[in-house]
This record gives structure tokens, sequence and C-alpha cells, in this order.
């Protein structure tokens, strides 16, 4: 896994468990979560609902801090787990696809990014899941898979496809 | 952030235009500053601090009602007395002290989820023998089992059937349904079944013929690879199981308890069946939270007694789940020790040690009998009827009471009609539990010989009609 680097959004130097203490949750949640924040933008396409998983997966991950060895990694992994299970559950409810919609996100101003974004978006969240680990958090196939709870093959699948997908609407 | 060189290619252009794309969405993405912090150790509190989000999210909440919302109540008392040695209960020695009492009681459940069980299903333990090996790592694992009938003239049905149970019991815990490989096969009175992770290179579907062609699963592992014995009887329906479903009233979640008469493996075993599978304390006990790949539920499982595994599962966070879990295990209670004195139903000598077997009524209104073994004056053990929701759960366990020169000596439950016990052709009578009570059920005291780790206990009739067999592993604790 990612332990060994710095998280994307992290800054340049933070160590966890510096001055040769353990971290609490409290510093870990300060240090991480603008990151995990993105990350979990990015995962789910919905700022609302990145929020909520990055809240969630602290709240799951304190009830067994005591025995996480590396937090970075840990949380790391549970924002990535709780964003596929929102997803998933999101996928079954009609309110709350309602009230997420297809919702709150941020605009570049970039007409070719932003048309890209809507792209991604609308992807099926475990194309575009794939992707996100794959080209912004830079995640092995192998990882990603470990991740999604599925085959390297269909790791590669779910990236051809969802790239496909944005060759075809961006005309590339 | 390195270029993702085997991404290259064609879709190189497109690989190139999401990673800005992706980049600059992170960028831009606003992290409002004004989020509650987190304060160390109380989570939770937070969580009730954001209450109006989590409220229009319709998250199934967690209501702190330990008065309330009975779950369940099994009973599984250990003997108590002096100074208690605690020893841990996934790998249980031979007691130097008795264990402290334990037991199930009132337990929470989420904001919305009724007290009253939605469903209960009762399951006997598979009536096959299951013979189960595993070897290999992550992604390479491979898990081999056996279940034989033990009459090659069984109907083939039944066979398909009791083969299936094991495979379905195997999968739910396993694999992913799109990962790896399993197969199946039968012939005659006995089954295969072999499941292999996705980067494992046996052909399943070869292996599991072998097996139910009569190969021991163990002798199918590729030469040079030592197989794992792999026991099963901790999965609902191979070992006998009570299950207990919880519903929210507005159907947005489930929680299900299974009870299960059997013994967790060892750490490295359930780490390698159960991927993703990290130690959890529940309440003390040793256990584990999975979140199987694949599956909206997160399980939480543990060892709660010698005999006696119980999984919470459900599609809740983890610190819910947690929760509900906390809320089953037994706690100390010393005055619920206020019990009867306790009648003596057989004492004498076995193997050079005095011994008494003492019955006492089980605590709460959910617990059945107890019988605890006093060996040289000592409370060494103790089993208990077992009930769940009222019902008798059908699990038999047999815990070690005390070391002899030879072997161990383990008191034991067997199912109702057993006379006697026999190991290694010496014979134990058992004796009734709470003669002329209708929830009683027979005891024995049964020396089991030091010897290949294994031993298998057969259970006989009055009319010595064959009632089937036990079998106990006690190579951790021989020698």
């Amino acid at each position: 896994m990612n332990a060994e680097r710095p998280a994307p959004g992290a800054t340049v130097g933070d160590t966890p468990g510096g001055a040769g203490g353990r971290e609490s949750v409290h510093e870990v949640y300060a240090r991480l979560r603008p990151g995990l924040v993105r990350l979990a933008h990015l995962l789910t396409g919905s700022l609302d609902m990145a929020e909520d998983v990055v809240h969630d997966a602290f709240v799951s991950c304190s009830g067994r801090w005591a025995t996480v060895d590396v937090p970075d990694a840990y949380v790391r992994r549970a924002v990535t787990n709780h964003a596929r299970s929102a997803l998933r559950r999101l996928g079954r409810d009609r309110d709350k696809s309602d009230r997420y919609g297809r919702r709150a996100t941020v605009t570049l101003d970039i007409p070719e990014l932003d048309e890209t974004w809507e792209v991604l978006r609308c992807l099926p969240s475990r194309q575009r899941m794939a992707i996100v680990l794959r080209f912004y958090d830079d995640r092995s196939e192998a990882e990603i898979a470990d991740l999604l709870g599925c085959r390297r093959g269909t790791v590669k699948s779910l990236i051809h496809r969802g790239l496909a997908k944005v060759r075809k609407e961006m005309g590339r | 952030m390195r270029a993702p060189t085997s991404d290259a290619g064609r879709d190189g252009d497109a690989v190139d235009l999401v990673t800005r794309t992706l980049r600059a969405v992170a960028a831009a993405t606003p992290v409002p500053d004004d989020a509650a912090p987190v304060q160390d150790g109380v989570v939770l509190a937070l969580r009730a601090d954001r209450q109006p989000r989590l409220s229009r999210r319709g998250t199934v909440r967690l209501v702190a009602a330990a008065a309330a919302a009975v779950v369940l109540v099994v009973a599984a008392v250990w003997s108590r007395g002096g100074d208690d040695v605690e020893t841990s209960p996934t790998d249980p020695s031979v007691p130097t002290a008795p264990r402290p009492d334990v037991r199930m009681e009132a337990g929470w459940l989420p904001g919305g989820f009724g007290a009253a069980p939605s469903a209960v299903q009762r399951t006997p333990a598979i009536d096959a023998a299951v013979d189960a090996v595993l070897w290999g790592e992550g992604e390479e694992v491979v898990v081999a089992a056996a279940v034989d009938l033990g009459d090659a003239a069984a109907d083939p049905n039944v066979v398909a059937r009791r083969t299936e149970t094991v495979r379905t019991a195997l999968e739910g815990a396993f694999r992913p349904p799109d990962a790896g490989h399993v197969a199946t096969s039968t012939v005659g009175g006995r089954g295969g079944v072999v499941l292999t992770r996705a980067g494992a290179s046996p052909d399943a579907a070869a292996l599991a013929t072998r097996i139910a062609g009569g190969e021991r699963p163990a002798a199918t592992a590729p030469d040079g690879v030592a197989p794992t014995p792999l026991p099963l009887d901790w999965l609902a329906e191979v070992g006998p199981a009570v299950a207990v479903g919880y519903q929210a009233a507005d159907q947005s979640g489930a929680v299900a308890i299974t009870v299960v008469g059997g013994r967790l493996p060892e750490a490295p075993i359930v780490q390698a069946v159960l991927p993703g599978a990290t130690p959890v304390d529940v309440r003390g006990r040793s256990g584990w939270s999975v979140v199987p790949p694949g599956s909206d539920d997160t399980w939480v499982t543990w060892q709660e007694a010698p005999g006696l595994v119980v999984t919470v599962r459900g599609g809740l966070p983890h610190d819910q789940l947690l929760t509900v879990a906390e809320g089953l295990v037994a706690r100390d209670d010393t005055a619920a020790q206020a019990a009867a004195p306790p009648d003596v139903i057989a004492e004498g000598t076995v193997e050079g040690l005095a011994y008494r077997i003492e019955r006492v009524p089980g605590e709460g209104t959910d617990r059945g009998w107890c019988a605890t073994a006093v060996v040289d004056g000592d409370a060494a053990g103790q089993v208990c009827q077992q009930l769940v929701n009222g019902q008798p759960l059908d699990a038999h366990p047999f815990v070690p009471v005390a070391r002899f020169d030879g072997g161990i000596l383990y008191l034991g439950s067997v199912p109702a009609g057993v006379a006697t016990v026999s190991v290694d052709g010496s014979v134990v009578e058992t004796v009734d539990a709470a003669p002329g009570d209708a929830d009683s059920f027979p005891v024995a005291l049964v020396p089991v010989p030091d010897g290949t780790g294994a031993a298998t206990l057969r259970l006989d009739g009055a009319d010595g009609e064959d009632l089937g067999t036990v079998g106990i592993d006690h190579g951790d604790r021989a020698g």
C-alpha cells in the first residue's frame, strides 16, 4: 500500500507520530482531513458526500485506533472503503440519490477540464473510483483491485472503459 | 506524482487529460475549516454534534439505551471462583484456575431498530464429516474441503446439498464473487469443495474431483507445500447455529447476530480465510472485524466462550456494529452468582484425579442448566445449556478441565440420548445434568489421551445406537 509516501494533499514534512509520539485521532484528523476530503470528492463526485465519507471513516477508525499501526494508510483506505459503500447505498436509495443528486461540486472555469470532470462524474462509480485511484492517488492495479475487491483484470477493464468514455465524449 | 507509464499508448491523451482534471478538481475542492474538531477518544460525540447532517442523510442512529432493546441473551457461563486467570478464548489451554463468569445480556441496537427480532433461524450442525485444509498466502490461498457422509450409497441429492452447504459457508467468508474460482464435485457419498483466490494457480475443478474421488484434501497440496488444517465448525450451518435478525423500522438497515457452536481458528488462519480481517477487542474478547470484498456488510466476530462463536453482521458503520457487539458480550456480574447451592450429580476418581460434577441452574430467564466439573477440590470447567431467545442451541462444547499423566480431562455436553462416550477404547457413561427436567442434557467427563492432536469421541445411545462423533483438537495442548 501507500503507507510510505505522503498522501496527496498532505504537507511535505508531515510525519505521522512525529516528535517521537503516537499521533492521536485528533492530530491525524487535523493533518489528513484536507487531502482526504479532496480524494473523497474525486471518488464520489460530490462535495457533500466527500465530507460525510471522511467523517464516517474517522469515526470508524477511532474505535480501533489503538490497533492501527500506520494511521495514514489505514485512514486513507477507510476513506476509500466508505466512499465505495456510500456509493453503493446511493445506488440503492433513490431518496439519497436525489438528495446528493449530481450535486455540489466545483467548477474550474477551464472548459476542457470542466467537461472532462463532468464525464468522470457521470461514469459508473467503480470506473470512476478505479481511474481516480490510478491517476490521482497513484495506486497500482493490484492495490486498486484490493481496495475495490476485484481482480486486477477487472481493474484494467474498469480503467480502459472509463478512459474510452472520456475519449469518446471529449473527441480524443 | 509519477506519470502512469503502464497506461500510456493510445490512452495517453485521455490519461493526460484525466490526470490534469483530477488534480485541478482536487486543488479546487473547498475544505471547510468549520468542521468540529475530533476530540481524542470521543469521536462519537462529534457525530452527535453533526446530528442535523446525519439526520438529513437518514443514517440509522445509535441510541444509547442500555436498559432497552434487549438484543439477545445467551447463556455462556464458565466456572468462577478465587483468583481468575484469563486465557485467550481463541487459544484455550488447560485452565489452572476457574474462568470468570460471563454471560450475554442486554445490548444496544441502532435507533429505529425494533427490539423484537425480525427473524430467528436455527440450523443444526452439518450431518457429514468435513475435513478442510488451506495453503498459500494472500491472493494465492487455496482452500480444499472434503464432505463425507460416510455412506457410498447416500442419496446423491443429499450429498450435493451437504457439499453445497460447505461451499456456501466457505464462499461467504472466503472470497468475493468475482474473484478466484470455486468448484464442487460429488462422487458417491463424498463431495469435494475447492476455492482458490485470483492469484492461485491450481485447477479448482480438478482438485474438487480428486477430493470427491476419495483423496484427502491435504494430499492435493503441491509437493513441498504444507497445508494447514482449517476448522470450519465456526461457520454457520457447518457448526450448529442460531441466527437472529433485526430490522430497522424504515427498512434502511438490518443486523444479523449469529451464534455458532464452534471455535474460531488461530489468527493466521482467520486472516487467510477472511481477507482484510483486522483484530478488534470486543470488550476483552479477541475478535475480528471484516468487510468481505464485494460486500456492503461489516462483520464483527469473536469467541465468546469455548465452543461459542458470535458474529454480528450488518450494513452499519463499523463503530455502530462494534457497539452492538459489545452490548452482547457478557459482563462479569458478581451478583448473578447468588445461585442455588449446587447439586452433585456425579463423583469419583478418573485417571487419578478426584472429581465431582455439580449441577447449578443458570442465571437469568434465558439460561438453562449448567454443569461444573470440580477436580481435586477446584472448580475447573463448566458447560451450560445455551439458549438463544429461549431456544436451546444445538451446540455441545467440550472444555478442558485438567491434565492427567498422559492426557487431558474434558467436560462436555452431548446431544440428548447419548448414553456413552468412547475414545480410544475407553468408555465413559454420561450423566443427566438435571434428571427429570425437560431442559436437561447429558454431560460427560472424558479423559482424552495425548496423541496426534485430534481425537474422535464416539457417541452411542443406551441400546448401542451410533449417535455420531465429536472431534476434539487438542494438539496445541498436548504434551
